[in-house]
């Protein structure tokens, strides 16, 4: 039993791992330039989204892993900083507004690393 | 984030041994809900609201018996697929599963084109006008403390061949010379007293000579360079503006300036002249004023045409307009008078 969820695990890792491999290297490979306008929301976009995923693989080592969660979580957190990049487009502190977004997700990065990393090594 | 996740993944022994139980079921039935998973999906949550306990237990086994599928390793066959009641609800994990995936490839593929978007050429070349010109501004600073550093550095150069006289022939002044002009050879042979001015402009004494000459305005120039008309029938361009047309054009690297008439040298001013137009180094003039300028036309047209520069000053104000032309050759004629400095004298 113990040894098939390990397994499980193993294979949907490498599965996620995979599918961003397959990212990068449509990225890689396609290399489109961003429009000018689309950076700055990009940019905090992949911050987002790095959240999530990181927060995904948190979840996914304490086997609280849920596609449903993830998929909203993601996209959720991605809708909200480019929302407020937008507003803060609108309102005229744009770099303000980013930095605040980069910064809030910054620290949430760092408490899920430090969870993953006791969950990973206290093991 | 993940905190409320369903116990699918630490349910019971029982639900995850479940699957077996139902993988008899038929294949026909599951097949074409693989294809519509969409559309399951949909479904799936229209009637999430009334949903009864037993559909959610079965969407818990559904996706138990998802994960124990991609535990072993079997390929994703409709055989297994095909619980009769949860299947749209194991449909909708399957398609989250395919989402989460999506999404995970979605940010690799985004994290490149940001990283791409980011580097410096990319940045340069959507970066605003504002942005542009503070860098052109630190690039220009930082090329005038370089030339400054230039400039003491081929003085101490200077200094050490000039001194020990022929000890160290011609080591001294190897990039002075390469860089300027190739008439440099006589150089070498200079009296030690005009030594530190040829290797100052890297030169001969008799080039050198013609260089300051140009700079201080008491020869005629010729050379490329533009011509900037300001008509100004309100009179609302004061000398504010004229003053910074000139510094604009000097940063830009214009070698020779003159203004209505009056060569530009390194003690030009322009003051206002109430009601009548303005005043350059004494010398009433009136609108249009003329600019012209010699140096590299490109550079001079673009510093003119900076965002907020000289050009939209000029326009900003009440009725004046400003023109620009460019020369690939023109001429400034006009002399300032030679200077003859009373005090300062050249330090040994």
């Amino acid at each position: 039993m113990a040894r098939m969820i390990t397994r499980m695990v193993a294979n949907r890792m490498t599965t996620a791992l995979l599918a961003l491999v397959v990212g990068v290297v449509a990225g890689l490979l396609l290399g489109p330039a961003a429009p000018g306008w689309l950076v700055p929301y990009l940019a905090v976009a992949v911050v987002a989204a790095l959240d999530a995923v990181l927060g995904a693989a948190r979840a996914f080592v304490e086997r609280t892993f849920d596609d449903r969660v993830f998929v909203v979580s993601f996209l959720g957190d991605v809708a909200v900083a480019v929302l407020l990049v937008l507003v803060g487009e609108l309102v005229g502190f744009a770099d303000a507004l980013s930095t605040a977004v980069v910064v809030v997700l910054g620290i949430r990065i760092f408490t899920t690393a430090t969870a993953l990393r006791r969950a990973l090594v206290g093991r | 984030m993940n905190e409320p996740a369903e116990s699918a993944q630490e349910a019971d022994p029982t639900s995850v041994a479940a699957p077996q139980r139902q993988s008899s079921a038929p294949k026909t039935k599951a097949a074409p809900r693989a294809e519509a998973a969409d559309r399951a999906e949909a479904a799936d949550r229209a009637e999430a609201p009334d949903r009864t306990e037993a559909e959610e237990r079965a969407e818990v086994e559904e996706r138990a018996e998802v994960e124990e599928r991609a535990g072993t390793g079997n390929p994703v066959g409709p055989a297994d697929g095909g619980a009769a009641d949860g299947g749209a609800a194991g449909h909708a994990g399957r398609v989250l599963r395919i989402a989460t995936l999506v999404l995970l490839a979605a940010l690799g593929f985004g994290g490149v084109v940001a990283v791409r978007s980011a580097s410096p050429s990319f940045s340069v070349a959507r970066a605003g006008p504002d942005r542009l010109a503070a860098t052109l501004r630190a690039i220009g600073a930082a090329d005038r403390s370089l030339a400054a550093q230039e400039g003491r550095l081929r003085q101490t150069a200077g200094v050490t061949s000039a001194s020990p006289a022929a000890s160290v022939p011609g080591v001294g002044r190897p990039s002075g010379t390469s860089t300027r002009s190739p008439a440099t050879g006589t150089a070498d042979g200079d009296p030690a007293g005009t030594g530190d001015l040829a290797v100052a402009g890297g030169t001969g004494p008799g080039d050198a000579a013609d260089e300051l000459a140009v700079l201080a305005g008491t020869v005629p120039v010729t050379g490329p360079g533009l011509e900037l008309t300001v008509r100004d029938p309100n009179r609302s361009v004061d000398a504010s503006v004229l003053l910074d047309a000139l510094q604009e054009l000097r940063d830009a690297g214009a070698e020779a300036i003159e203004i209505a008439g009056v060569r530009a040298g390194v003690s030009t001013y322009v003051a206002d002249h109430p009601g009548h137009g303005l005043v350059v180094d004494g010398r009433p003039i009136t609108a249009p004023y003329v600019l012209r300028a010699i140096g590299d036309a490109h550079t001079l047209d673009r510093a003119l045409r900076i965002p907020g520069g000289v050009l939209d000053t000029v326009a900003a104000r009440d009725g004046a307009q400003a023109g620009v032309r460019t020369f690939g050759r023109m001429e400034i004629r006009s002399l300032r008078p030679t200077p003859s400095p009373r005090y300062a004298r050249p330090a040994g």
